[in-house]
């Protein structure tokens, strides 16, 4: 047994760290207010520090990380809350190429050479993940997409069609109606229609399809546990330095045993985290789907409390858009439905067992 | 003991139902519905505060002299429960609840044919100067001071959190005129104009992106001293005054009533997505009924306040009881309906308002646009009007004698 990170590990994480830096607020609203919310330069230096590399396969030219090496990831990218979509447009588009054998479209997504958001979700449908309305006609595919993160900036449109299918769709292919609107954490998505529109078509198995969805599920809660590490460390420093009633309000037992309370949860939830991300190799397709659920909803749980906490005891500020702990918040909304919200996530991992 | 309406209490509630029928215009309506603020914007709100006020009733929990309806505090429940349940927008409590009720009981009978009128009238908008950067929780250490010039005051400092400044043409502040006794004798109660240039607002946005609150800055602004409402040195027994009427001063139950039963109604035809709608799900079901149960209780408890009111009997901190079980039934209600809506509860939209012309398209059913702000800003409601911890020391104190 070992719980120590390995060098590469720990200078992945440095590195992450370092690219990162202090959250900057007044940077953020500045990316978020520009078309897309996020920009292509930006998504270059993710791929050439190799994070999306880390996400694919050896044999299609990636670096072949295990799931371990890649919660440390998100867990770093969430302690600096992040504004780069790397799980969802960098980790779930590759891992959905590999699975439909796309070796082309892998090595151009893990070089940054494309951007590509995945259209998982169908209105109605909440979070079910089994394509019904979207389908294949000969060389074209027709149907709805909802809650495509990133596809206002995507090349490359990811569509899952009824019958395991992957399609592949170019930005510009014709007879899609997009409609983009921005989401809790400041990226933007969309809805889109598909009428007769032009696709390469590929089979996804079924139970690939499902291994993705566990691994970003998994990714999911490691994020949210960055996120919660950060929402924690700055609501603790604020308790030291905030002054009311002629001290510190961190004095107060009342808050005390409150921010216990989370740091409990925080350490149960990165427990979590790791424990399910070390079963991966000995987890058949299967399951997997399931351990993660049971993982994201135990993550989320306790996550959101902690960003709820975290808001609360920053009273007036906690409100406000201009702290790290809003937009650390506001991302662990969004992780916390992402393939499903708690509710979710319990009927599945329960049904199963 | 029972929970009938008189005859003459019956009558009143038709007389409020068919007013309501007839005059709450369906943009007032539609905007509070698709507000996700804590309090509708003036160019919702005043329309309804008009009407109201043609009616006679915009300040109906004021006593009768100062153009109050005389109602008993039953009729009082009555009128908030039918508008609760017709979808009238809350009004800005900040001169009809706040500083009205003040002026009303501290104010000189000059004061009060001044500003009283106006308020009614909803020709004078107000906002609230109590907190402070370093003073929120510890109100009674605000810094703010004023100094007397002659006949007025000069006073510096700083208020942050103030509701709807940007909208207001008057604020109301506790400020220091003496730095040399206990803090809380050394606050008074002014009545500041804020078109002159001692006076700055900024804007401070919330995390859901809404303008609602802001910062104050006072540097040298002026003011008569006919302004000051009770002596020097009264303003904290205001300040409390004011407080109560804050957290209590209206009932919370019926909005919140209403919204779960909105709740119950859009889970029965929202889509599980696997099989029938959410309303069959037994974990939203489940988490409906907890509400229900809740909300319900609180009714009963701000009955029974109101019947100790109607009594004579004084209401005090029963009030921070109210406000802190209704704030969190609040916060609960607006993340269930954040759930219902799936992924679409996860839009944000970055411009307002939601409703008019202008308003951008909702993805999904149109209450899911208004979803995740709303649940964001109301993460204020254990906080404002003191955060739920104060809430809880006062009742520790005064209730339980700790």
């Amino acid at each position: 047994m070992n719980f120590d990170l390995d060098e590469d590990q720990q200078l992945t994480r440095d590195t992450i760290g370092r690219f990162l830096g202090p959250v900057d607020i007044a940077a953020r609203h500045a990316m978020r207010k520009a078309e897309g919310g996020y920009s292509h330069a930006r998504w270059q230096e993710i791929a050439d520090l190799g994070l999306l590399a880390l996400a694919a396969p050896e044999a299609m030219g990636g670096i072949g990380g295990t799931i371990v090496d890649l919660a440390l990831v998100a867990e770093a990218l969430g302690k600096g809350v992040a504004i780069d979509p790397w799980l969802e447009n960098g980790v779930l588009p590759i891992r959905l190429a590999a699975a439909a054998s796309d070796d082309a479209l892998v090595g151009e997504l893990v070089t940054g050479a494309k951007f590509a958001a995945a259209a998982f979700a169908e209105p109605a449908r909440r979070y079910e993940t089994e394509a019904v309305t979207t389908r294949a006609e000969g060389g074209h595919i027709a149907g709805a997409k909802t809650f495509v993160l990133g596809a206002p900036l995507a090349d490359t449109l990811l569509v899952t069609l009824a019958g395991n299918k992957l399609a592949k769709v170019e930005r510009d292919a014709t007879g899609i109606v997009r409609q983009d609107y921005p989401v809790i954490d400041g990226s933007n998505a969309a809805t889109l229609d598909l009428h007769r529109t032009p696709a390469e078509i590929a089979d996804l198995p079924d139970a690939k399809f499902q291994r993705v969805i566990g691994d970003v599920r998994l990714l999911a809660a490691a994020e949210m546990v960055g996120l919660a590490q950060t929402m924690f460390d700055d609501t603790l420093a604020y308790v030291g330095e905030r002054q009311q009633f002629g001290a510190a309000i961190g004095s107060f037992q009342a808050l005390q045993h409150r921010l216990v309370e989370c740091y409990a949860a925080l350490e149960q939830a990165r427990s979590m985290v790791l424990r399910t991300a070390m079963l991966d190799p000995t987890t058949d397709d299967a399951n997997w789907p399931r351990l993660t659920a049971g993982a994201k909803a135990f993550v989320g749980e306790a996550t959101t409390k902690i960003g709820l906490e975290a808001v609360q005891m920053h009273g007036g500020m906690g409100q406000t858009d201009e702290l790290a702990i809003g937009h650390a918040l506001k991302r662990v909304m969004l992780l916390d439905k992402l393939f499903g919200d708690q509710d979710h996530c319990l009927r599945t991992y329960a049904r199963a067992a | 003991m029972d929970l009938d309406l008189t005859k003459d209490e019956l009558e009143f509630r038709e007389e409020v139902r068919d007013f309501l029928r007839t005059s709450l215009p369906d943009h007032v309506r539609d905007g509070a519905k698709r507000t996700p603020g804590v309090f509708v914007e003036p160019d919702i709100g005043l329309v309804w505060h008009r009407i109201l006020n043609d009616k006679g009733w915009v300040a109906y929990h004021w006593p009768e002299d100062c153009g109050g309806t005389g109602w008993t505090p039953m009729q009082r429940y009555i009128f908030e429960k039918e508008c609760a349940i017709a979808g009238a927008p809350a009004l800005s409590v900040l001169g009809l609840r706040l500083v009205g009720p003040v002026i009303c009981a501290f104010g000189t009978r000059e004061q009060k044919d001044r500003f009283l009128p106006a308020i009614r009238a909803g020709t004078d908008y107000w906002c609230q100067g109590y907190s402070e950067p370093q003073s929120g929780s510890d109100l009674a250490s605000l810094r703010t001071r004023a100094r007397r010039d002659g006949e007025e005051y000069v006073v510096d400092g700083s208020k942050i959190w103030t509701t709807h400044a940007h909208h207001a043409n008057w604020i109301f502040c506790l400020v220091r005129t003496d730095g040399e006794v206990k803090k809380q004798a050394g606050i008074s109660f002014l009545l500041v104009p804020m078109d002159q240039p001692g006076v700055t607002v900024t804007p401070i946005i919330t995390m859901a992106g809404d303008h609602e609150v802001n910062q104050v800055f006072l540097d040298g602004a002026r003011t008569s001293v006919d302004n000051r409402i009770g002596e020097e040195g009264q303003g904290w027994t205001i300040a409390k005054f004011l407080l109560e009427n804050e957290r209590g001063g209206s009932f919370h139950a019926p909005r919140l009533i209403r919204a779960i039963d909105h709740l119950e109604q859009l889970a029965g035809v929202a889509p599980s997505g696997h099989n029938g709608s959410l309303g069959g799900d037994i974990q939203i079901a489940t988490r409906i009924a907890k509400l229900r149960l809740e909300a319900e209780a609180l009714e009963t408890t701000e009955l029974r306040i109101l019947a100790d009111i109607a009594k004579g009997r004084p209401a005090g901190p029963q009030t921070s009881l109210t406000k802190l079980i209704s704030s969190e039934i609040h916060q609960r209600i607006d993340g269930l309906a954040m759930d219902l809506h799936g992924y679409d509860g996860l839009q944000l939209p970055t411009v307002r308002p939601l409703y008019g012309n202008e308003a951008p398209p909702a993805i999904g059913d149109e209450d899911a646009q208004v979803a995740a702000a709303r649940y964001l800003n109301s993460r204020a409601w254990t906080v404002f009007g003191g955060s739920s911890e104060v809430q809880k020391n006062i009742i520790a104190k005064t209730v339980l004698r700790l």
